[in-house]
Formats: C-alpha cells, sequence, structure tokens
C-alpha cells in the first residue's frame, strides 16, 4: 500500500464555512419585524404577513444553503479521514456520497415548498386588497386562480416532504393545525380560509418538523467535521516531535473551531422562526393580535 | 427502542469511530484492520443516514419488537469500543450490530449490505 503524506501536512481548506450564523440571525431578524406588524396593520395585515412569509422563504432558503454545505464538509471530512488510514476506493467514495446527494433532494424539496407556500400568501395578499367595490370580476379570477395553483404545488410538495421523507409521523404534523376563522375577517377572504387554512397550517407545521431533524444533522455533521479538523489541525501538530510550525496560524485554526462548535445550537432558531410564522397565521386568520403584537390595533 | 434513541446511538458511534483515540488505536494496526474499520464505519454513516430518512412509522414497528436485542447490541458495541481489548473483535462487534439493523429496521442499509 502506498502511504500518504499526512493530512495535516497538505494545505489546510478554509475554516470560514463552518460557522452559519448570520443566514439564522437574518431570518429570524426578519420574522421579529415583519411578524411583529401583522396584527398592527389595520390597512392589510395580510400583505404584511405576505411580505413576512416571503421573507421568510428567502432566509430559509440562506439556512438551507447551509445546512447542505455543513453536509457535503462533513463527507469531506470524513472521506480526508479515511484517506489517511486506507486507498479510497470508487465503491466506498460513492457510498459516502450518496448521503450528500440523498439530503440535497429534500433540502431542495423544501427550497420548493417556501416558494410555493411564498406565492400563495403573496396571492392571499393580493385577495384581501380586493374588497373595495368595483374589482373587476376577471382580476378576482385571476388572484383565485393564482391562489389555486400556489396551494395545489404547495399540497403537493407537502405531500412528498411527509410522505417520502417523513420525519416525524404525518398524523403528528395535522395534529399541530387548529385554525379558527374569526369574525372579523372578511367574506371574500372567509371562503378561502374556511376551504385552505387548516391545510396551510400544517404545510407550515411541516417545516417546524423538517427544520427539526435538519437541525439535528447538522449539529452532527459539525460535530464530525470539527472531531476530525481539530484532530489533522490542532493535535497531530502538538503530538509531532517537532515544535508547531506556524504557532499564529494554529492558534487561529484552533480558535475558529472552538467557535464553530459553540455556534452548532444555533440553526435550531430556525424551527423557531416556522413555528412563529405557523402562529402567526393563525392568529391572523382568526383576527387575533400574533403574540408580539398589541391588542388594540388588532384588525 | 423509539427512532429517535437509534439515531442518538448512531451518532455517539459515529463520533466515536472518528475520535483521536479510536483513529490512533487503528492506526497502528495492518492494512488489513485499518480498511475494514474505514469500510465500517462508512456503513454506520450511511446506516445514520437511512435512519433519519426512513419513514417513521415503518420504523417504529420494527424498533420496538426488537427492541431488547438492538438494545443489548448498542450497549455491547459501546462496551467494546470503549475497551478496545480487541481490535478484531470490536470490529465483528461494530459488523453485528450492522447486519442486526440491517435485517430489522426496513430501509437501512439496504443499499450497501448483501
Amino acid at each position: 500500500m502506498v502511504r500518504r503524506a499526512p493530512l495535516h501536512s497538505r494545505a489546510p481548506p478554509p475554516l470560514r464555512h463552518l460557522p452559519y450564523t448570520p443566514a439564522v440571525r437574518t431570518l429570524l431578524l426578519v420574522l421579529a419585524v415583519a411578524l411583529g406588524g401583522c396584527a398592527t396593520t389595520k390597512a392589510n395585515p395580510y400583505a404584511t404577513f405576505a411580505a413576512a412569509g416571503a421573507s421568510y422563504a428567502s432566509s430559509l432558503k440562506e439556512v438551507l444553503d447551509v445546512a447542505e454545505r455543513t453536509g457535503i464538509d462533513a463527507t469531506s471530512w470524513r472521506l480526508l479521514d479515511n484517506d489517511t488510514l486506507t486507498n479510497t476506493t470508487p465503491e466506498s467514495y460513492a457510498e459516502l456520497a450518496a448521503i450528500d446527494a440523498q439530503r440535497a433532494e429534500v433540502l431542495q424539496l423544501l427550497r420548493h415548498h417556501a416558494d410555493t407556500l411564498s406565492r400563495y400568501f403573496g396571492a392571499l395578499s393580493q385577495l384581501a386588497g380586493t374588497t373595495a367595490p368595483g374589482t373587476m370580476a376577471e382580476g378576482l379570477g385571476a388572484i383565485h386562480g393564482a391562489i389555486d395553483t400556489a396551494f395545489t404545488d404547495t399540497k403537493a410538495i407537502g405531500d412528498l416532504l411527509r410522505g417520502n421523507v417523513v420525519f416525524p409521523p404525518a398524523e403528528a404534523v395535522e395534529g399541530t393545525a387548529r385554525v379558527i376563522i374569526g369574525k372579523t375577517v372578511s367574506q371574500t377572504l372567509k371562503k378561502e380560509l374556511e376551504a385552505r387554512a387548516e391545510a396551510i397550517a400544517v404545510e407550515i407545521a411541516t417545516h417546524e418538523a423538517i427544520l427539526a431533524a435538519v437541525a439535528q444533522t447538522i449539529d452532527h455533521d459539525l460535530a464530525i467535521s470539527a472531531s476530525v479538523a481539530e484532530r489533522v489541525f490542532v493535535l497531530n501538530p502538538l503530538l509531532a516531535e517537532e515544535p508547531v510550525a506556524n504557532p499564529t496560524e494554529w492558534v487561529e485554526q484552533r480558535r475558529a473551531l472552538l467557535e464553530a462548535e459553540r455556534s452548532m445550537g444555533e440553526v435550531r432558531a430556525a424551527r423557531a422562526a416556522a413555528r412563529a410564522l405557523r402562529e402567526s397565521f393563525e392568529a391572523l386568520t382568526a383576527g387575533a393580535p400574533t403574540k408580539s403584537a398589541t391588542s388594540k390595533d388588532a384588525p | 427502542m423509539t427512532h429517535d434513541e437509534l439515531i442518538r446511538s448512531l451518532e455517539t458511534l459515529d463520533l466515536e469511530l472518528h475520535s483521536a483515540r479510536l483513529v490512533a488505536y487503528y492506526r497502528e494496526f495492518g492494512p488489513d484492520v485499518r480498511e475494514r474499520f474505514v469500510g465500517l464505519r462508512a456503513y454506520v454513516a450511511v446506516a445514520l443516514a437511512d435512519a433519519r430518512r426512513a419513514r417513521v412509522e415503518d420504523l417504529s414497528a420494527a424498533l420496538e419488537e426488537h427492541d431488547a436485542e438492538l438494545r443489548d447490541r448498542l450497549d455491547e458495541v459501546e462496551r467494546w469500543v470503549r475497551d478496545l481489548d480487541d481490535a478484531a473483535r470490536t470490529l465483528d462487534i461494530i459488523g453485528d450490530v450492522l447486519t442486526v439493523l440491517s435485517r430489522l429496521v426496513p430501509g437501512v442499509l439496504n443499499g450497501v449490505l448483501p
């Protein structure tokens, strides 16, 4: 067998991918600002909520990108670590690479799901703005068409997520949705919400459930990456007979790794954001204030 | 054993198999043992990914039915990995638990084990 050069003697990969906090913080900030205004906006709380939903979808994509990258990096660390012990074969490479491909498939579904949810909220907002007399029938028809399409797409992708890659049982997700349509909701919206609000709450609850599993997976991926990287960049140079060649770089590498470990738990915040979105939706459909809003200004 | 407990157990084993202690231990052995160690820990990673993707309702019944056997096997792995008394026997025990998992839990390791 051909012995390879020790991994720590090779050029180190950048460690900047490890911290992922900014995307999560952006997501939470966007939701805190947007959802806080939902029930306080008298003019069109649905428009505010639709904007929050669209922002949620966009920020969620950043979180999912980080999740995907973290998983790929963990596989890369596994492969490099294996390669220090034995020669890699095409088969052994394919086994681990398949994990990345399968994860990417789920995350891509979740991205599409967030997109279609965002479209639904956007169309719902338009519907909420059509209560003024004189709205053209064909305009209303187009909005209803957009709502139908967005809902159908959301439900189809949600069914795939719940049916093919179920993390919690589907019944557990459905059990979380108890939507009541409030008396203050206009007749146009009331009809739509009575038909579909509970189903939409299920779709948002699906995000909560999957994001919990994604957070757990990211935690483990980061733990594996940190474990291998710490051994390669921190421990091996110390255990070698020669002194550490570049102490400043060694100190920086060690700090970067330890800081990345500390930030592992923060991605759970993404799940909290999905929960906030669902609770706000339920409060909005009931015509009640969101938790962060004052009751005086409720619609 | 619940789905979550299975995932936690596999995560713990996966991390342990990448620890400095185990890697340093197996690095001292010949190429055959090293190759087997690397192959088995890749199977653990695949089993973990499969368990995460599996339908929970499919897993639950099998996990409940074979709860005692799985727990015994996982405890045995934990003991052998902790003590590291015998390199080859430890790998046998890890192989045994993966075989049990592939046999009992639908979808886990279907793609890689015969």
